[in-house]
């Protein structure tokens, strides 16, 4: 262009709040096409969004899977259980562990292998330990997402201590690799139940402080109240589970309704929360870590001496038929839907992920909001993109 | 202090089989009971249907959508799961294809979230979810050929490099 003309914006002001340019000369007023990722540090991995702008309000927003896509479930019919638990642990690497379970209580259930009361309350103090490490990063990382540069250097710190109790049994903080068809590898070493207790009154502690570190600070209720509203009727369409569905007031936890790990045994509440916002997810990932410590506080006391595995050995073969497990997750319905014609690997093991679905509702929460918001949104649902891709 | 009911009872699911039943009448292909689930079958045609029954029948979280292959019987075959919080209850919905052809009516209609799902067993599975508004590409790349879960694709890894293998049949 030889001749550069004087840029004539003459915005007004709309009822929404935000500058809508009504005469430009050098710029386009239609619709902006913005891509975010794949390489965003707010994306957890590798997700990219598409968003198309009017202004700074999203229009339509379009998440792209697929850069981790590492075709789990097809390598999964060629392992046997032993291999396919150390390959579950890469599905979502913050919580490991949960995914692994699972699926040796579906190949357990199959067989109809009972496996011994020491192995599940040592799988369930696992479990839990997992989620509250998983948490605990979420809510110092998701101070970040929002521009709070310290709370991460907590999160992560709370974390380590979780991680250290799991590094201290299975010689692994992420990929622990522990359970077997049967019950778990090997009986906690020496000295780790007395390291427990003063573990969890720590993290009893930070909840407390998480609560007023964040909660209390007005920037971030601003930046997360009333943000991406999920109703529980949308949330369940679309398949959200795990604290972001129980963020928008759906009492439901597969702990409660399915009969696994002896969950039934313990006392603990389903929290749940009102709006379904930003807010309240963080909200609902703190008041889970507090039940998680009571879980485990129960495990300690009820743990049952006696054989920690039932030896299957390295020929066990998964009987043939077909059954669906459902577990609760940090990141919500973890589920294999496990189909046996009676040899060592699977015939068709469906991965079902929390994240996968919970993401699925983006296009939705995204639509009509502003830009600042997409990552407060992103962050809130809490996902991993190798939960999500598979 | 066990304050949590265990899984479904057989006549929480006897009752949401002669619910099923009634509202679907003769588009009941076969309904079994299978693990604290429900396996309803159901003629490929019909999966909206089905899956627009169980929502009305308090089933409205919708699990997952996947396939399986059975190349022996020709046939591919599409599993839906909805589960009902209020009824503490799982269905599964399956319905069969023919592998040469396989095409089945979307659920998107019925169930938002089953979007991804259908795209996902589309690209993996080659099956055509007719009536689907985005059937694209979802973990996929689009150079790559061909349906990567049907069992006549090999896993390419080890066809470079077969596995040693002995070490776990031994």
């Amino acid at each position: 262009m030889s001749q550069i003309r004087e840029t004539a914006t003459s915005g007004v002001i709309s009822t929404r709040g935000y500058i809508t340019a009504t005469t430009e000369h050098d710029m386009s007023t239609g619709d902006m096409v913005l891509n975010i990722g794949p390489q965003h540090p707010s994306t957890h991995g590798v997700l990219r969004v598409v968003v198309r702008l009017d202004g700074e309000r999203v229009v339509e927003a379009d998440p792209v899977l697929g850069y981790m896509h590492r075709a789990f479930e097809k390598l999964a019919e060629q392992r046997s259980p032993l291999q396919n638990t150390a390959l579950f642990n890469r599905l979502d690497w913050v919580s490991g562990f949960c995914n692994e379970v699972p699926y040796c209580i579906a190949c357990e259930k199959l067989a109809e292998i009972e496996i011994p009361k020491r192995a599940e309350v040592q799988r369930v103090i696992l479990f839990e330990l997992t989620r509250l490490a998983s948490h605990a990063m979420f809510c110092g990382v998701y101070g970040l997402e929002l521009g709070a540069l310290t709370p991460p250097m907590y999160g992560y710190r709370d974390r380590e201590y979780a991680l250290d109790l799991l590094e201290m049994v299975t010689g692994q903080r992420m990929h622990t690799n522990w359970a077997r068809i049967g019950g778990v590898k090997e009986d906690f070493p020496i000295g780790f139940y007395e390291k427990i207790p003063p573990i969890l009154e720590y993290f009893r502690t930070r909840i407390d402080q998480w609560l007023e570190f964040l909660i209390d600070n007005d920037v971030f209720v601003q930046r997360t109240r009333g943000i991406g509203m999920l109703p529980p009727d949308i949330a369940l369409d679309y398949g959200v589970s795990g604290p972001n569905l129980r963020a928008s007031g759906v009492s439901t936890d597969a702990r409660k309704e399915e009969d696994y790990l002896g969950y039934g045994d313990y006392s603990f509440e389903i929290p749940v929360g009102e709006k379904g916002d930003c807010f309240d997810r963080y909200v609902q990932r703190v008041r889970e870590m507090w039940e998680s410590c009571n879980i485990i506080e129960q495990a300690l006391d009820n743990l049952p001496p006696g054989p920690i595995n039932t030896s299957v050995g390295r020929t066990f073969k998964v009987p043939a038929g077909e059954i669906y497990i459902r577990a609760d997750g940090p990141r919500g319905e973890t589920g294999y839907y496990l189909i046996s014609n009676g040899g060592r690997e699977p015939y068709r093991l469906k991965i079902r992920t929390g994240s996968f679905s919970n993401v699925s509702v983006l296009p939705y929460l995204l639509k009509d909001t502003y830009v600042p918001d997409i990552v407060a949104i992103l962050g809130s649902l809490d996902f991993v993109v190798g939960d999500i891709d598979r | 202090m066990s304050d949590a009911p265990a899984a479904p009872t057989k006549s929480l699911l006897d009752e949401i089989s002669s619910e099923v039943r009634a509202l679907l009448g003769d588009d009941v292909g076969d309904l079994s009971e299978n693990r604290e689930q429900l396996i309803l079958r159901v003629a490929p045609e019909k999966r909206p249907e089905a899956l627009a029954v169980l929502k009305t029948l308090g089933f409205e979280f919708y699990s997952f959508c996947g396939g399986v292959d059975w190349p022996e019987d020709e046939k591919l075959e599409v599993l839906d799961h909805v589960f009902s919080v209020a009824r503490r209850a799982r269905v599964t919905v399956k319905c069969e294809v023919p592998r040469s052809n396989p095409r089945v009516p979307t659920a998107i209609n019925v169930y938002a979230g089953s979007d991804w799902h259908e795209r996902e067993t589309w690209e993996l599975f080659g099956i055509v979810f007719v009536g689907h508004p985005r059937l694209r590409r979802l973990l996929l790349a689009d150079w790559q050929e061909g349906f990567p879960m049907r069992k006549d694709e090999a896993l390419r890894a080890r066809v470079e490099k077969p596995w040693p293998g002995d070490f776990f049949s031994g």
